[in-house]
C-alpha cells in the first residue's frame, strides 16, 4: 500500500499500525509526540489501529524552539 | 595582604511568593520565561533551565525525521515541575498556526500555547492579521493563548479584548539581542494592558531584562541571550537576579529622572577655607 507521511510517499507491505510505525521512527516512548491520521487526531489508545492504502500521516514531536 | 572581610546578610534572590506570576488563574513565582532552542548541549539546557528559575519553557512542533530522531529536549526538561508551552513557530499563517496548536494539545495535554505567526524568515517579525485571526479561532476552542505581536499597543488591546491570556510584544527581532528597541511602545503596552504583559525577544542582556521589569512588564522571555552566551547556566544566573531586581525597583517605585542637579548631602554647615576671622583673630 501507498500511504504518505510526514509529506514523502511510502510504500508499506503488510499489517502496520500506527504504533509500529512510530517504533520504526524510533519513537516507542510516545509522549511529546502527536500524530494526524487524514486531518484526524489519532489518541494514543488507538496506535493499535491498522494504517490502510491511500492514508496521510502526520507524525510531529517537540523539539528544542524559542 | 589581609583583607577584612564585611559581613552581610545573604541576599533573597528568590521570587517573591507574595508577588506571584499568574497567567490564566495559574500562579507562578518565576517571572522569567525562557526558550530550549540553540543550546550548545542538553547538559547546557538542563543546567540553565535551573540556574534561571524559569517554570515556563517553550518548544516547538516539528514532523519527525532522521534530523531530529536524536532530539531529547523534552528529557533536560522535568515536566512534572515545569509548564511546557508549546509554540507554533514555523507557522506563516492562521492556517498553518491552528494546525500547529491543535497537534500541540494532543502533545502535551493540555491547552497553553504560544502563538506566534512568521512569515518572513528574514525579519521574523510576527504576522498581525494572522495572528489576530488565529487567536480568535484558538480563544473560541478553549485555548489558553499567549500572542507573540510587535510592540503595537492597539494590537495588543485587541488581542485582549478577544481573550489571549497575556501579550507578548517584542523588544526587538527574535534572535538579535538588541533590547528594548520599541521601548516607547511597550510602556504603553503596560499601561493599558489587563492581562500579563510578557517582552519577548531581542532581550540580549540581563539589563536589557531588568529595565523592562523596571518599566513595570509582568514577565520577559528570553532564548538567544541564554542559549548563545559564553557560559549559559551562568547567563541563567544572571538573568534571574536581574528579574527580580527589575521586579523589585518597579514595586519599590523608582525616583524621578531630573534635569536640574541636587545634591543628596546637606547643602548648609559646611567646612570651608576661606572663612572672614577678622576681627576675632586680633585680639
Amino acid at each position: 500500500m501507498i500511504v504518505v507521511v510526514n509529506g514523502e510517499r511510502t510504500v508499506m507491505n503488510g499489517e502496520v499500525t500506527i504504533r509500529s510505525l512510530l517504533t520504526d521512527f524510533g519513537l516507542s516512548d510516545t509522549s511529546g509526540v502527536a500524530v494526524e491520521c487524514n486531518d484526524e487526531f489519532i489518541e494514543q489508545e488507538q496506535y493499535d489501529r491498522m494504517i490502510r492504502d491511500g492514508d496521510t500521516i502526520e507524525i510531529v514531536r517537540f523539539v528544542g524552539g524559542g | 595582604m589581609n583583607h577584612t572581610e564585611a559581613t552581610l546578610p545573604a541576599p533573597n534572590i528568590t521570587g517573591a511568593e507574595d508577588d506571584p506570576f499568574i497567567i490564566a488563574d495559574t500562579s507562578f513565582v518565576s517571572r522569567i520565561i525562557i526558550g530550549t532552542g540553540k543550546y550548545p548541549s542538553y547538559d547546557a539546557l538542563r543546567d540553565t533551565l535551573a540556574t534561571s528559575g524559569a517554570q515556563i519553557v517553550t518548544v516547538a512542533l516539528r514532523r519527525v525525521s532522521i534530523g531530529n530522531a536524536e532530539d531529547r529536549t523534552l528529557e533536560s526538561i522535568d515536566t512534572s515541575r515545569i509548564r511546557l508551552l508549546p509554540n507554533t513557530s514555523g507557522a506563516r499563517d492562521a492556517t498553518e498556526a491552528v494546525r500547529l496548536a491543535k497537534m500541540a494539545r494532543a502533545a502535551a495535554g493540555h491547552n497553553w500555547v504560544k502563538l506566534e505567526v512568521t512569515p518572513d524568515p528574514a525579519t521574523l517579525l510576527p504576522d498581525p492579521v494572522e495572528t489576530f485571526r488565529a487567536a480568535e479561532i484558538l480563544v473560541k476552542d478553549g485555548f489558553v493563548v499567549l500572542p507573540y505581536i510587535n510592540a503595537d499597543p492597539i494590537l495588543a488591546l485587541r488581542l485582549q479584548e478577544i481573550g489571549c491570556a497575556t501579550v507578548m510584544p517584542l523588544g526587538a527581532p527574535i534572535g538579535t539581542n538588541k533590547g528594548l528597541r520599541t521601548r516607547d511602545q511597550i510602556q504603553i503596552i503596560i499601561e493599558q494592558a489587563n492581562v500579563p504583559v510578557i517582552v519577548d525577544a531581542g532581550i540580549g542582556s540581563p539589563s536589557h531584562a531588568c529595565e523592562a521589569m523596571e518599566m513595570g512588564a509582568d514577565g520577559v522571555m528570553i532564548n538567544t541571550a541564554l542559549a548563545t552566551a559564553g557560559d549559559p547556566p551562568l547567563m541563567g544566573e544572571a538573568f534571574r537576579m536581574a528579574v527580580i531586581a527589575g521586579r523589585r525597583a518597579f514595586i519599590a517605585k523608582l525616583g524621578r529622572q531630573s534635569d536640574a542637579a541636587s545634591a543628596s548631602s546637606p547643602e548648609t554647615d559646611h567646612v570651608r577655607s576661606s572663612d572672614n576671622l577678622t576681627g576675632f583673630l586680633d585680639d
